[in-house]
């Protein structure tokens, strides 16, 4: 935006007294200390706090603003805005970063239906996030054949399943293998790249070690 | 005292920034900058598989994403004694290279442009370029719709502020041509990269994807069309501004900060990373005559965090010691 400071608080003031927006958060809230983000002098909760008195729903995107994301792992000690914002409707759109589609079709969806979307245990919309990516994926076949990718450097394994390079496809949910990312240019899978289960509220934390698979891959063989 | 004027959030960057100047006589005697926010990144990578470090390191920043990753990635490199296979510095190259092209858009028109044109002015472009009408119809109506904030309100111009309806309509036309521009720029660095922001592709030693040789055709024809773009708008765009309104400013020494400058170099075209596309060195004092640039030495740089709040430390290389929170 054009205006910083006075001028752009003065944007958000007259749109909070207004009411009935839809609020759309960005950035997990530091539960440890309110020192961890301050926005125009403010604790960052605090804004998000008063910004949701009025907003017809809220909206977290990233994982960040869904479930803590990266920061839920640091001292800061991240959490999503559905922990503080209670008794307003809220939709968590995870991933990291998000999908620029997730969040224009979730806004296009409350517009033009006046309601919100079908959502999931973790109130993600289950338009976006209905289906395991391990079903969907595009190295499908070579799990199901048990081609485990191990070195990168073979160009016979390049298009080889992810799991034992820690690949977290089994336990994420979200359309990235069908919708992609970049007008369709790519996504995790398709780079040769494990998924990381950014979907899930557990990331980052408890999907580390990123690079090492959580099981052997040989209890898939029984 | 003087009098103090706080900015404070500062919008158009990423995270959260607090500027406060004093001013005394008209003139600015002192300055403060601010960053209010303390994710605490580097204390999380502490215990983990050193391996996540690329990847979480990306996160930092959206904008910047990928100079993280390749540092991070670097420096697991250079810990694990890892060769990285030519094939894989190049694509770290391009996809790095991807984001510098849409870093420069990014910065000039969605990031800086604003700060040097007296917006307002669009509404009074009388020419008669059909485009520039219907832009200038848009902008009206959207203003009209007080749907504008991404335009307005926006701080009054001063005197060196541009107000001429034709350069500001344009600037503004450039601003979102600039959008699409560095979107397909992002799907340039997604193409091996995974998606953009935040390349998945990037691992110690090297990178996770193949290139194929459709995709390297591909590639080219976008950098082609980038380039375009960057000769027919933006560098015509960035010299306008830099020597039109803004050249008084640049003869008063304004715009150049401390004059002492620092490169570390980038963009190897060699596996010893002995040519670079992008040479390091540092100037001290720079004269445009002779700008007298001395060899880069990374030992010479220390981290400080006397003004941080990150744990006290004296001010000494990042190899030494590490930063806590």
């Amino acid at each position: 935006m054009a205006s910083a400071g006075d001028l752009a608080e003065k944007v958000y003031h007259e749109t909070v007294k207004e009411g009935g927006y839809i609020l759309v958060v960005e950035r997990s809230i530091p539960k440890a200390d309110d020192k961890f983000c301050l926005v125009g002098g403010r604790p960052f909760k605090e804004i998000v706090l008063e910004a949701s008195k009025k907003a017809k729903c809220i909206i977290a995107v990233e994982a960040c603003a869904s479930f803590g994301g990266i920061p839920k792992a640091t001292p800061s000690q991240g959490i999503g805005v559905g922990e503080v914002g209670k008794g307003k409707p809220i939709i968590n759109l995870p991933l990291c970063p998000v999908h620029p589609e997730h969040l224009i079709g979730t806004i296009l969806y409350i517009l033009t239906k006046g309601k919100l979307p079908e959502l999931d245990d973790h109130k993600r919309p289950i338009m976006f996030f209905g289906e395991l990516v391990h079903d969907k994926c595009s190295r499908r076949e070579h799990f199901d054949q048990w081609n485990f990718l191990k070195d990168w450097n073979d160009p016979g394994q390049r298009e080889w399943c992810l799991f034992e390079k820690g690949c977290k496809g089994p336990m994420a949910y979200s359309d990235c293998p069908v919708r992609k990312w970049n007008h369709g240019t790519n996504w995790c899978i398709g780079c040769g790249a494990p998924l990381t289960g950014c979907s899930e509220p557990g990331f980052y934390g408890e999907m580390s070690p990123i690079y090492s698979a959580s099981l052997p891959s040989e209890v898939f063989k029984g | 005292m003087g009098k103090r004027i706080v900015v404070d959030p500062v919008t158009r960057i990423e995270g959260h920034l607090k500027i406060e100047v004093e001013i005394e006589g008209g003139k600015v005697k002192e300055a403060w900058s601010s960053g209010t926010m303390a994710p605490g990144f580097e204390v999380l990578l502490i215990s983990r598989d050193p391996r996540d470090a690329s990847y979480v390191i990306s996160r930092f920043c959206g904008v910047c994403y990928s100079v993280h990753q390749r540092c991070s990635a670097r420096a697991l490199d250079m810990a694990f004694g890892a060769q990285v296979p030519w094939g894989g510095n190049l694509i770290r190259n391009l996809v790095m290279g991807a984001q510098y092209i849409y870093d420069h858009l990014l910065h000039f028109y969605q990031l800086s442009v604003l700060d040097y044109i007296g917006i307002r002015a669009v509404l009074d472009y009388r020419g008669k370029d059909k485009e520039l009408l219907a832009l200038r119809d848009k902008i009206k109506a959207v203003v009209e719709a007080s749907d504008s904030h991404s335009l307005l309100p926006a701080y009054k111009p001063d005197e060196y502020g541009v107000r001429d309806p034709e350069v500001v309509l344009t600037a503004v036309k450039h601003y979102l041509e600039a959008l699409k521009a560095n979107a397909k720029a992002r799907n340039m660095g997604a193409m091996w990269g995974g998606r953009a922001p935040h390349y998945q592709n990037i691992v110690v030693g090297g990178v996770t994807s193949y290139p194929t040789v459709e995709e390297c055709k591909k590639f080219k024809e976008m950098l082609d069309e980038q380039k375009r773009f960057v000769e027919e708008a933006y560098l015509k765009d960035v010299i306008y501004f830099g020597t039109g309104p803004l050249w008084k400013l640049a003869q008063d020494g304004f715009g150049g900060g401390h004059r002492n400058y620092l490169a570390c170099g980038d963009f190897p075209l060699d596996p010893e990373w002995k040519n670079l596309v992008f040479p390091s060195g540092v100037v001290f004092d720079f004269d445009h005559k002779d700008p007298k640039v001395k060899a880069f030495d990374h030992k010479k740089i220390t981290e400080s965090v006397k003004y941080a709040w990150y744990r006290e430390k004296p001010p000494v290389h990042p190899f030494e010691e590490g930063t806590g929170l």
